[in-house]
């Protein structure tokens, strides 16, 4: 009887050892810049865990938690270049949560992802589907935690349904880098955004490539248009800055 | 209708350039690349729709960002700057610029590219030892030189400070090499405002000091700053400040040729060369702070 529990503890012991051995932490240096770097110059370093492809990683300094979540394209030499899967966090230096991020199955952002400053409060929040920023739209939240809508248009592709046309005298094309605009005629032609600004505190801004401006052209944005004679207007040329309103009501 | 139609030295000719307005309830301000270019009373308040234009030409748009509050004033904090009070009026703020004193009678020195006759100023000038603000008028101007005098508004009839520097023909930053320039900067902690004296060479690099909010608004306030040589002769005024805190001075012999036609004014900063240990200690009840509206 001894004989035998003596032999079967052998056995839990061994297997248990081989256990082990298979979830033996790994850990990899990195840099700032998440390149794999020497211990004595790393900013952080990574271990595996006992769950498949689930990773946490700690500042070199304070031993404080920097990242966890799943890698599924796991690359010693290139931690920037990872491709994530699920709910993957990261951390300021000083324990806080910085990053909340949820990715699909092939590791591009798809769900919500929060941002947070150094004391907590939440920054930032959006919506990704499938890498792609939903609808254009995400929300700041200043000090006092009061949100802020913003849309951004990069003019990447054509999802905010811009009229694109072309013929001889006025043309509308989204181009690498940018919506660009032609119009041949000493008036305005414009492309309106279909979003609807509710608010009466709101900002607008976009960035105009001045190369393609010469003396006499004007290029800028309407706001607050209800119709051909009723909007206000901000439009620069080459050097000169264009100001004003049209009111008839 | 147009509020303005005018050069902008804020653009880049051959870059991109950030345009952007910041509304809030019934006004608006006018921003280009990070510096407030303007602000005035929200029309169309009904109006709803943004667009994109282009008028003669073509263009191209990149970075369109819209924002709108769920229950607050977008960029709180950059319109919270946008106003300065007189006599509990509120105003909108353009800019804020230096100047120097010309005299017991009120008249004001300074440089201004470009200046939007349009605009109302509020000068600030010391009485005594105390520096009371009042409004201010243009008195002369001239668009080559970049050159401007204010005469200050001043229905109470204070006395200015006597001017302590003297103007000598022969004198130039040039000629002298080394000089020093003075502003009046708002201490950030107190709120008082300190004499702040810049010493510069034929190099023109020098790093000043501002108070930082007014930096980020509205950029240097030593604009139109007097420059001085080390025995309190005037040389000229600062011009221009680019990004990395390299100067510009206007002459004073060019700044002269608007002073010479005009007595009244030329007579009144007309004085002596005085002893510089005495300048040093008094040049700031020269000084001047200039709110444009």
């Amino acid at each position: 009887m001894l004989k035998a529990h003596l032999f079967f503890s052998l056995i839990v012991f061994s297997l248990s050892s081989k256990s082990q051995s298979v979830v033996a932490k790994n850990t990899s240096y990195f840099d700032k810049n998440g390149k794999l770097t020497y211990v004595e110059s790393a900013f952080y370093f990574r271990q595996n865990t006992d769950t498949l492809d689930y990773y946490r990683s700690f500042y070199s300094d304070t031993k404080n938690k920097y990242f966890e979540g799943s890698i599924i394209n796991n690359n010693d030499t290139m931690d920037y270049n990872n491709k994530y899967k699920g709910i993957c966090k990261w951390y300021y230096s000083n324990g806080i949560l910085k990053v909340q991020s949820e990715y699909n199955n092939v590791g591009v952002l798809n769900g919500l992802k929060n941002e947070f400053n150094t004391e907590g409060k939440l920054i930032k929040s959006s919506v990704y589907e499938n890498g792609k920023l939903k609808d254009k739209k995400f929300t700041e939240f200043n000090s006092n935690g009061r949100g802020i809508n913003v849309f951004k248009e990069e003019f990447a592709d054509n999802s905010s349904n811009w009229y694109l046309n072309s013929d001889a005298v006025r043309s509308s094309k989204i181009r690498i880098g940018g919506l660009e605009l032609m119009n041949k005629e000493k008036n305005d032609f414009a492309l309106f955004i279909n979003y609807k600004i509710d608010s009466l505190n709101f900002s607008i801004e976009t960035n105009i490539n001045s190369n393609y401006l010469s003396l006499d052209t004007k290029a800028g944005f309407v706001f607050n248009y209800k119709d051909g004679n009723n909007f206000n207007y901000f439009f620069i040329s080459k050097n000169r800055v264009h100001i004003g309103y049209k009111k008839t009501e | 209708m147009n509020f303005d139609d005018r050069f902008s030295e804020h653009l880049k000719g051959f870059d991109w350039n950030n345009i952007k307005i910041a509304c809030s309830h019934d006004s608006v301000v006018y921003i280009i690349n990070n510096k407030i270019i303007m602000i005035n009373k929200m029309e169309n308040l009904f109006g709803e729709k943004i667009g994109l234009t282009i008028n003669n030409g073509m263009v191209m748009f990149d970075n369109l960002v819209i924002k709108q509050s769920q229950d607050q004033v977008v960029d709180a904090d950059l319109l919270a700057k946008k106003f300065c009070y007189y006599n509990d009026e509120k105003y909108p703020l353009k800019a804020i610029l230096s100047g120097v004193l010309l005299g017991e009678q009120g008249y004001v020195l300074s440089c201004f590219k470009n200046i939007d006759i349009s605009s109302k100023f509020i000068v600030s000038a010391y009485v005594n030892d105390t520096l009371k603000r009042f409004f201010a008028e243009i008195y002369l101007k001239n668009d080559f030189e970049n050159s401007v005098v204010f005469k200050i508004i001043n229905p109470q009839n204070y006395k200015f400070q006597k001017t302590i520097f003297a103007y000598q023909y022969l004198k130039s930053v040039e000629s002298e090499k080394d000089y020093i320039y003075y502003y009046l900067k708002k201490n950030e902690v107190n709120n008082d405002f300190e004499s702040i004296a810049v010493n510069g060479d034929l190099k023109y690099d020098s790093p000043h000091d501002h108070n930082v909010e007014e930096l980020k608004y509205y950029g240097h306030s030593c604009i139109g700053a007097p420059v001085f040589d080390k025995s309190g002769n005037i040389l000229g005024l600062i011009e221009n400040v680019n990004e990395s805190s390299k100067i510009k001075i206007r002459n004073m012999q060019s700044v002269m040729q608007i002073l010479f036609s005009h007595p009244e004014v030329y007579k009144a900063q007309k004085t002596l060369s005085t002893d510089y240990s005495e300048f040093n200690q008094k040049i700031h009840k020269n000084l001047v702070i200039i709110e444009v509206m």
